[in-house]
């Protein structure tokens, strides 16, 4: 595969790999669209899976959490479920 | 002579690329600032979720920007109608000039420069919606706002032949309008739909204080945004290698016209802030964004003494503006709707009130009227798309992240990992522990 568009340094103007091949930077350029399409695609289909496990386990998690003396994640406003309060969060949410 | 001339040609032209490429090094430091400012901000349970937000931030604009930003920049001085001359084809992303081209020495340093403005407004936009909104639907809206809007906002008003420059005499040679208007208000636009975090109204609508987990990081952030400014404002300038250098608007100017008000703002907006918030640290330190956006517009042709007031006054407005705000059930964790998009209005504004008849190269003189216009235009373009894509997300269950996702974290729910494995415990130095130590042995 030829990339390259110059063969010599004299009088060389755009010198980037497939310079002179405008179907090549367009095949490339169409290819770089459509990562960037698929990362953000990608990134919501994590998301939502990531979620809605997280939304099944919820229940049991809370459970669970009552069961072991923790303030439930629902009367919690400030920390994640998974560390013991630093700070009076129910308080807060009596100001 | 001939030979010489050819040298000193050559000198410029590699001066001038050095200093853009140090100021788009510089910028990096706002999205540095911006990370370590939103991690603090946030709650301990949504530390990697905001870092994580950031660093995607960049990874989008940066190649959007490349595939049609650039192209917007250049294209739609007139308004909505696109240009198809030599500038506006060179900036197309198939062109010979947007890659290694030994005959062009600008296109790459000057797209570059954009394009790290472009990330700003996407961080800007980034800590308003802070530990509710999904990563994928952010990143929707700050491609649309970063590749998009601020730029072409920027064609009409930051650009030597934008037609708000050429029929009004626009000027805004900070960007407080263009970018930080229109990214403040593209954030207010969303905010109405994404609404506020859990928790933080009661059911009578009283705000709540949810506090920073981590306020030395927030401050750090800050003052690693004040350190980016100065690549930013830096790249504000066009650096001319035959002569004065000049704004964007082709009117002479120089760094120390910059220095002198950037500074001065940044000191006024502290005093301000530091006034009106009774010493809250997170709005003083804020007051020094207020203060360099407030003198923004006008950073080349005020007197630095009114340039410091004016940053004082736009210090003393913004937290009582972010009070109302809060008040009214807007939950904007950084302030970044005052501080951007409240500000920068006022910025552009100002030049209005205290800087009309300045002449301009292209275009009648500085008036306060077309500076208004040119103020509801930033506010308009960044308002209006940001409403009704927020709106589409969201009826399309795309914008919020679920309820039980809110309240367990979105770093247990998302990342592999955790920011604090071991907590963030006390700890003591070796003379205290061996104190310690040695009572409890005896």
């Amino acid at each position: 595969m030829n990339t390259i568009p110059i063969s010599s340094w004299e009088g060389a103007e755009a010198y980037f790999t497939f310079a002179d091949n405008s179907f090549a930077i367009l095949g490339l350029l169409l290819l770089s669209v459509a990562t960037f399409v698929f990362v953000i695609a990608k990134i919501y289909y994590h998301e939502k899976e990531a979620y809605d496990s997280i939304v099944q386990l919820y229940p049991s998690l809370e459970k669970g959490l009552e069961e072991n003396h923790v303030t439930p994640v629902s009367q919690r406003v400030g920390i994640s479920s998974f560390v013991e309060p630093m700070m009076p969060t129910q308080k807060a949410n009596e100001l | 002579m001939e030979e010489l001339t050819n040298q000193m040609e050559l000198f410029g032209l590699h001066s001038m690329q050095a200093y853009y490429w140090w100021c788009i090094a510089l910028m990096f430091a706002i999205h540095a600032g911006f990370l370590s400012y939103e991690i603090g901000v946030s709650r301990v349970k949504n530390v990697l979720a905001a870092a994580m937000k950031n660093v995607m931030t960049l990874a989008v604009i940066i190649p959007s920007f490349y595939f049609f930003g650039w192209w917007i920049y250049n294209a739609f001085p007139d308004g909505f109608i696109p240009r198809f001359d030599e500038l506006s084809l060179a900036a197309l992303p198939w062109s010979q000039n947007m890659g290694p081209n030994i005959m062009d020495n600008e296109s790459g340093i000057f797209w570059g420069a954009f394009a790290l403005f472009a990330a700003t407004t996407g961080s800007i936009l980034s800590g308003t919606l802070i530990e509710r909104i999904r990563l994928s639907a952010f990143l929707v809206l700050a491609t649309l706002l970063g590749s998009v809007l601020w730029i072409l906002a920027g064609s009409w008003g930051w650009h030597g032949e934008g037609w708000l420059l050429t029929q009004l005499g626009y000027h805004d040679v900070g960007a407080a309008g263009v970018v930080h208007a229109v990214a403040g208000f593209f954030a207010l636009g969303v905010l109405i739909h994404l609404g506020p975090r859990i928790g933080k109204y009661t059911a009578e609508g009283k705000p709540n204080r949810i506090l920073p987990h981590n306020m030395p990081s927030a401050l750090l952030g800050l003052m690693l945004i004040f350190v980016g400014f100065f690549g930013f404002l830096g790249g504000c300038i066009i650096f001319m290698t035959d002569g004065n250098w000049i704004t964007i608007y082709g009117t002479p100017t120089n760094l120390s016209a910059f220095a002198f008000n950037a500074l001065m703002g940044f000191a006024g907006g502290i005093m301000g802030c530091y006034i009106a918030s009774k010493a809250d640290p997170f709005w003083t330190v804020s007051g020094g964004l207020v203060g360099i956006i407030s003198v923004g517009a006008g950073l080349d042709l005020y007197y630095p003494g009114l340039g410091f007031l004016i940053a004082f006054i736009g210090g003393l407005i913004a937290p009582k503006i972010g009070e109302f705000m809060e008040k009214k059930g807007l939950d904007d964790p950084v302030g970044a709707i005052v501080v951007h998009g409240v500000i920068g209005v006022y910025s552009v504004i100002a030049v209005g009130i205290f800087a009309s008849g300045f002449p301009n190269v292209v275009g009648p003189d500085i008036t306060f009227f077309g500076q208004l216009i040119g103020a509801i235009v930033m506010v308009a373009i960044g308002f209006i798309p940001g409403y009704v894509v927020a709106y589409v997300l969201k009826k399309m269950n795309a914008l919020r992240i679920p309820e039980e996702v809110e309240k367990i974290g979105i770093d247990v729910a998302k990342f592999p990992g955790s920011p604090y494995p071991e907590g963030i415990p006390s700890t003591e130095d070796k003379v205290t522990l061996l104190e310690r130590t040695s009572k409890k042995s005896s």
